[in-house]
């Protein structure tokens, strides 16, 4: 008996490694070589094409204490997650809970409009964003005439960063709206006539029972905008370049700029290890504070 | 069970083959009228004999693939051999993204990286140098002949990296100004500024008249949105370096991994584009000289653009008129900064004897004395920039574009004083340095003065200097 248990927990077992097998071999590859690979890379000076490799310990780490450009990306990591964890949030509640209210049958057509944006390539944003904030554009060509606003959008410090963060916040609303209204669209109706009967509407039902039902899936938008946030590269390296005065840099950007224009390779990997660091410690406590929110509300 | 099992099995096998299915290695198979092309060749080829292939990667761009493809084809009907073999060179573009240079960087180290390709410029080919992964050229009988018959002795002095030769150069743009005729002419001058004192009278002039130039469109001095960012380093080379190399008459910058840059000429360098003050336009402009009335009276520029301006019916000397860089004294050489990019062949352990013999041969035919001519003829006509030769406005070959363009001919009389990059793997680090601490903090300056009064650059150009020292580990 005991025998024949144990020979269906071992077919269980190989059954599951099995079905699993190719998204372990998948994250063997594209994940664990890739990481070994730069933590080995990130002791080196090595610019990927010399013969020679010189073993420099933690020499790259070191140097990364007191490199501006580094500095510069870790403070506007949190400068963007702010912003734009805030906003994505706001915006894609928003959008949610509009389209909630349609009528069922144009409900889909309209999430899907607001999830265009998220399918619009970066470059082509990034394109279209240079041609409205060119000096000569329609925009700035009546700012000037009626305001008499001449507003370097893209060169100027106080507006660069907020172009590149109103980017994101409009390609990411939409697809974050998706979650949120899966979220109170799974709210049973029960409930619904049950606020409606202790006359709970609007702000106090959206407060006291809308978001407190719909916890994980605010948790799970909260996350990705986070990791978006980190991740931050296609708007910077195509508008700004990082500037002016490194004010709209970010890791991605830094790496990229440092491993393939640079040619430091060693060096990028170890940036690409410390941002790692940051975004995990992020993300932890972002999880320990909406784990505690979640326990709050029974999740 | 056992069904169930299979079908599991099998499942994941085909998940995971889907999942891997875009590692595999990078296709050799041709596409379209390339590949059938090619195809004719090399079955011709094969029915004599073995057949090397020679892979020559070009630049991104189409004009310039279809210019190396068509000397390609050329070049395989000859049947050139190597060792027994028939020489067959496959054209391809260089990958554009992210940037040219990591696509190179990207090929060397997987092992996939050409016997040649073009598009390098001498910056880059220190960093190549320095990896020991190009050939030296300097000792080559070959390249001597090919230097002989394009007659480049003098110019190619300008791209020696420590004494050796790593390049052979194609095309070179010397680096200009380039002026808004109409613009000039409203001020009451009828020809560019040559030398520094002509050019502070056209500021004091714009800045006397900006009522009169804005009728005519013009609202601002000189284009160049990128002096506050770090990250376009290059266009140091294309500003501060061109103005430099005039200002000093060609005096280096680095010297024996020292940094020998003459002060006082930096800093002059440096005022010159501080003398355009307030007027500086740091806002994005799109095509510029295409625009009826174009705002700026200025910009920098190279003859990248000059068939799009023909398009648009701007003709030369009427709209734009390209002037030298800023010389002290009427008579001194233009020096400026040459935009030049040529050949490099590559020595890697994926690169056999044989295919580098074999890129060695396309390229002498090429070149060669009885070819070169009307190579760099046919890339001047498909390109409009200027091939690196000492002879292109005496040479009777080139003298009905020259002719066509009197723009090129303009041009041509500054490459004899065209300087290359600078010969260092730490270019973008020092000239990236230099933005930081020079020209971003000096525009602060800049943009709250009037045109016509410089800040004084000096405490600007001491702090560059310092960072560029630190960035490129220099003396």
């Amino acid at each position: 008996m005991k025998n024949n248990k144990n020979k269906v927990s071992r077919k269980k077992s190989v059954m599951g490694w099995l079905l699993n097998a190719p998204y372990l071999v998948y994250s063997l590859i594209f994940f664990l070589i890739p990481l070994i690979w730069a933590v080995w890379l990130s002791v080196m000076d090595w610019n990927l094409m010399s013969k020679n490799k010189t073993f420099v310990g933690l020499g790259n780490f070191k140097a990364l204490f007191t490199d501006n450009k580094v500095q510069a990306a870790f403070i506007n990591s949190y400068k963007y997650l702010v912003p734009i964890v805030i906003l994505c949030f706001a915006g894609g509640l928003i959008i949610a809970l509009l389209v909630s209210k349609l009528p069922d049958k144009i409900k889909g057509i309209v999430a899907v409009l607001f999830f265009i944006p998220y399918l619009t390539s970066g470059v082509a944003t990034s394109v279209v964003v240079k041609y409205l904030f060119n000096y000569n554009s329609v925009l700035n060509t009546f700012l000037r005439d009626n305001f008499n606003l001449n507003i370097n959008w893209l060169t100027d410090q106080k507006y660069a960063f907020w172009v590149m963060v109103a980017i994101v916040v409009w390609k990411m609303s939409g697809y974050y709206a998706l979650f949120i209204l899966s979220g109170i669209e799974s709210i049973s109706a029960d409930v619904n006539e049950a606020c409606a009967l202790d006359g709970s509407h609007g702000l106090h039902k959206l407060i006291h029972v809308t978001l407190p039902m719909i916890m994980p899936t605010l948790t799970t938008v909260i996350v990705l905008a986070t990791g978006l946030a980190f991740g931050i590269f296609t708007e910077p390296f195509l508008l700004t370049g990082g500037g002016p005065n490194l004010s709209t840099t970010s890791w991605q950007l830094e790496i990229y700029n440092t491993s393939f224009t640079r040619f430091q390779s060693g060096y990028g990997a170890a940036m690409a290890i410390a941002s790692a660091i940051q975004i995990f410690i992020t993300l932890r406590i972002i999880n320990f504070i909406t784990d505690k929110l979640n326990h709050k509300f029974g999740f | 069970m056992n069904f169930k099992r299979r079908a599991a099995l099998l499942l994941s096998l085909v998940m995971t083959t889907a999942a891997l299915a875009g590692c595999g290695g990078t296709s050799t198979s041709q596409t379209g009228e390339q590949s059938g092309a090619a195809n004719e060749t090399q079955g011709a080829a094969a029915a004599s004999g073995e057949v090397l292939t020679v892979d020559f990667w070009t630049a991104p761009q189409q004009v310039q693939y279809n210019y190396w493809e068509s000397k390609a084809q050329m070049f395989n009907e000859t049947k050139t051999e190597v060792n027994g073999k028939v020489v067959e060179i496959k054209v391809q573009q260089m990958p554009e993204s992210p940037s040219s240079e990591a696509g190179i960087q990207n090929a060397i180290a997987t092992g996939t990286a050409p016997a040649v390709s073009e598009n390098i410029n001498r910056g880059f080919a220190a960093t190549l140098a320095a990896s020991e992964v190009v050939y030296d050229l300097s000792e080559e009988a070959w390249f001597n002949d090919v230097i002989e018959a394009r007659h480049m002795e003098d110019s190619i002095t300008n791209w020696a990296i420590d004494g050796k030769q790593y390049v052979l150069p194609v095309y070179v743009n010397p680096m200009v100004w380039q002026w808004n005729m109409k613009g000039l002419q409203v001020l009451g001058f009828d020809k560019a500024p040559e030398t520094v004192d002509e050019f502070n009278a056209v500021i004091k002039a714009f800045a006397e008249n900006k009522d009169a130039l804005a009728e005519i469109g013009v609202t601002h001095t000189f284009y160049r949105p990128s002096l506050t960012r770090p990250d376009q380093y290059w266009d140091r080379w294309f500003d501060f370096m061109m103005i430099y190399n005039g200002i000093s008459q060609g005096a280096p910058i680095l010297e024996n991994g020292a940094l020998v840059m003459d002060k006082e000429s930096a800093v002059e360098a440096m005022e010159i584009i501080g003398t355009f003050g307030n007027s500086i336009q740091q806002g994005e402009l799109s095509s510029i000289w295409i625009e009826e009335k174009p705002s700026v009276l200025v910009s920098i520029n190279a003859p990248w653009e000059i068939s799009l301006y023909k398009e648009n019916n701007k003709v030369y000397g009427e709209d734009y008129v390209y002037g030298p860089s800023l010389v002290k004294t009427q008579g001194d050489n233009a020096y400026n900064y040459a935009d030049s990019k040529g050949l490099t062949f590559y020595k890697t352990d994926n690169i056999s004897e044989d295919e580098h013999a074999g890129a060695v041969e396309f390229v002498k035919w090429v070149y060669n004395k009885e070819n070169s001519a009307q190579t760099d003829l046919d890339w001047l006509n498909a390109t409009t920039m200027l091939p690196v030769r000492g002879d292109l406005n005496d040479n009777e070959l080139f003298a009905p574009v020259m002719e066509e363009y009197p723009e090129l001919a303009a041009l041509a009389q500054w490459v004899p004083y065209a300087i290359p990059g600078l010969a260092t793997d730490k270019d973008a680090d020092i000239w990236t340095a230099f933005t930081e601490a020079g020209t971003a903090p000096y525009m602060n300056e800049v943009v709250n003065a009037e045109p016509g009064n410089a800040p004084d650059a000096t405490s600007y150009i001491d702090a560059a200097m310092e960072a560029m020292k630190t960035a490129g580990g220099l003396q």
